[in-house]
């Protein structure tokens, strides 16, 4: 052990000499783009939200027009908050944070990098263009079909390829764990990916396919496939970004280091089975219904040790929240990671769910994680990273990045009160039998009293929007204004 | 070998397998040798030369 440490001890003096050496010319060109891309894609997939939320409340808003109907638009609204805006958070996070904790450029260069970023905004306009048009697979976030999943199959490896081959070529002897989750995001959407999408197309030369597996079994592919889209694209990678942007703003390392690899192992292990709670009281069987209710309730110990980990780090640091708008941001999205993660195991319990399930509580669950978690955890990144990557002195204005918090906050708790509500409402009536045994409201009954939570939602998500729209204009400026950027000499210094 | 229970026994093992990763991995983790290098390591983001 003795000569281990000793061995140990070089590697950090050998350590300390290389970061005197020059930097190495990080490829940051594809990351800014990234960055704008998920300033535009969020806009817009707010925007789709709130378009279908208002439907929900006032059908006429469906325009009587099937391209913008509900069923067309509501994949539009996942899909580009999911994988337009968070995906491509991610493809500019991942790239900044395994060129800085490797301490090399990426592997195949900026080429490399640009045909990812460029593929994936195919990907995505290809998608949406589809869904618009009434060409779906119609599998829940899986919805591309076929030719654009095959597109998204090259791209996907393509990103795995940049992303590993930077790790292999790292300068670092250890590989920093925000890694390891992003790793594990880009190998399991990999694999989720190919796994949900066995289809045969009808022709080669048409859009339609049919899935091979049929009836339970397609079901509980499409939910494991659905949930782990929950825990790798939403979780994993986005705990990636937090063990970086969170120690990087509060300018400490993370509170625990050994709990990190705990949370990262156990998260991993306990996702892959919790898909099954999405079928509880189907035909899929008691056993697998069971299973995927204990896992899902076994899932609470890691993401309560990783949200403790996250917001330990800032213990010493607390009064950075008051200046650091960055800071703010993705301490309240591990704050909303903790709640989330709290509500969506004790659904998983077959007993809550028999009353949860198919309401607009889940509906609720589902956006306290998104806006609250994803949403605000990438605000921050987008804060801290864009005065950084444009080299200014600080951001535009301070005040609008207090009023997007603000309005934001408002708008998540808007949205997830009355969706609690409602939801709650909805499934009590559903189950109430009048004095006769029969049920004693019709479905036309529990629609009109969800009404008034349906414009409490709408008001939510436009405050939501309101917020991001803020925040465009506020790093639009910030990388526009004619502040003089940092000199060079600063830079060195810093 | 019947496959039902061929199935049922790799069930098992799988699950005795699990239980002794996630045991090495605390061990690992938590061998008190290591808390210096892991230390180290959690200061690898703060060490990019640039903030």
């Amino acid at each position: 052990m003795a000569s281990v440490s000793a061995a140990a001890g070089s590697a950090y003096a050998s350590d300390a000499s290389a970061s005197a050496q020059a930097i190495p010319q990080y490829d940051d060109d594809v990351v800014r783009a990234g960055l704008i891309a998920t300033i535009f894609w969020g806009v817009v997939g707010f925007l789709m939200g709130n378009v279908i939320a208002s439907q929900l409340a006032f059908p006429v808003m469906n325009l009587g027009l099937e391209w913008t109907s509900f069923g067309r638009l509501r994949p539009v609204h996942t899909s580009a908050v999911i994988f337009a805006f968070g995906g491509n958070a991610m493809i500019a996070a991942s790239f900044y944070i395994v060129q800085r904790t490797c301490r090399t450029n990426l592997f195949l260069g900026s080429l490399g990098a640009w045909c990812v970023f460029w593929g994936y905004q195919l990907f995505i306009v290809l998608a949406a263009l589809g869904y618009v048009l009434g060409i779906t697979s119609g599998k829940e976030y899986a919805e591309p079909e076929w030719f654009v999943d095959l597109w998204l199959t090259i791209v996907w490896v393509l990103y795995l390829v940049v992303f590993a081959g930077t790790l292999v070529k790292r300068r670092e002897e250890h590989i920093y764990v925000a890694n390891w989750f992003i790793l594990s995001f880009i190998i399991t959407v990999a694999m989720l990916h190919l796994g949900n999408n066995v289809q045969v197309p009808v022709s080669w030369t048409g859009w339609k396919s049919y899935t091979v597996p049929g009836g339970v079994q397609d079901a509980m592919i499409q939910w494991w496939y659905g949930h782990n889209a929950v825990g790798f694209f939403l979780t994993a990678a986005f705990l990636g970004m937090m063990y970086y942007f969170i120690p990087k703003a509060a300018g400490r390392p993370v509170y625990s280091y050994r709990l990190s690899i705990v949370h990262f192992w156990s998260l991993v292990f306990l996702y892959i089975w919790a898909g099954p709670h999405h079928l509880h009281y189907t035909s899929l069987p008691d056993w697998a219904q069971t299973l995927g209710m204990t896992f899902s309730v076994m899932l609470w110990m890691p993401s309560w040790g990783g949200m403790i980990n996250g917001l330990m780090t800032l213990s010493g640091a607390w009064d950075k929240l008051r200046t650091d708008a960055s800071l703010r941001f993705s301490v309240t999205a591990v704050a909303f990671y903790g709640m989330s993660t709290f509500e969506g195991p004790m659904m998983s319990i077959k007993a809550v769910n028999a009353l949860s399930h198919y309401t607009d509580w889940t509906v609720g669950h589902v956006h306290s994680g998104a806006m609250g978690w994803v949403g605000f955890i990438t605000f921050g990144m987008l804060y801290w990273m864009v005065p950084q990557l444009w080299k200014r002195e600080g951001l535009w204005s301070q005040r609008l990045v207090a009023w997007h918090f603000w309005i934001a906050t408002l708008g998540i708790v808007l949205y997830i009160t009355s969706m609690w509500v409602s939801g709650i409402m909805q499934g009590l009536m559903w189950r109430a039998y009048d004095e006769y045994g029969f049920l004693q409201y019709s479905f036309g009954e529990t629609v009109d009293a969800m009404h008034p939570f349906y414009v409490i939602r709408l008001l939510g998500g436009l405050f939501y929007l309101a917020g991001a729209v803020i925040m465009a204009v506020n790093l639009w400026k910030t990388i526009t204004s004619t502040a003089p950027a940092r000199s060079s000499a600063a830079v060195a210094t810093a | 070998m019947d496959p039902m229970k061929l199935s049922q026994i790799l069930g098992t093992l799988s699950t005795v397998w699990f239980f002794l990763f996630f045991v090495g991995m605390l061990l690992w983790v938590f061998w008190p040798s290591r808390k210096r290098h892991m230390d180290h390591q959690s200061r690898i983001p703060l060490q990019d030369d640039e903030r």
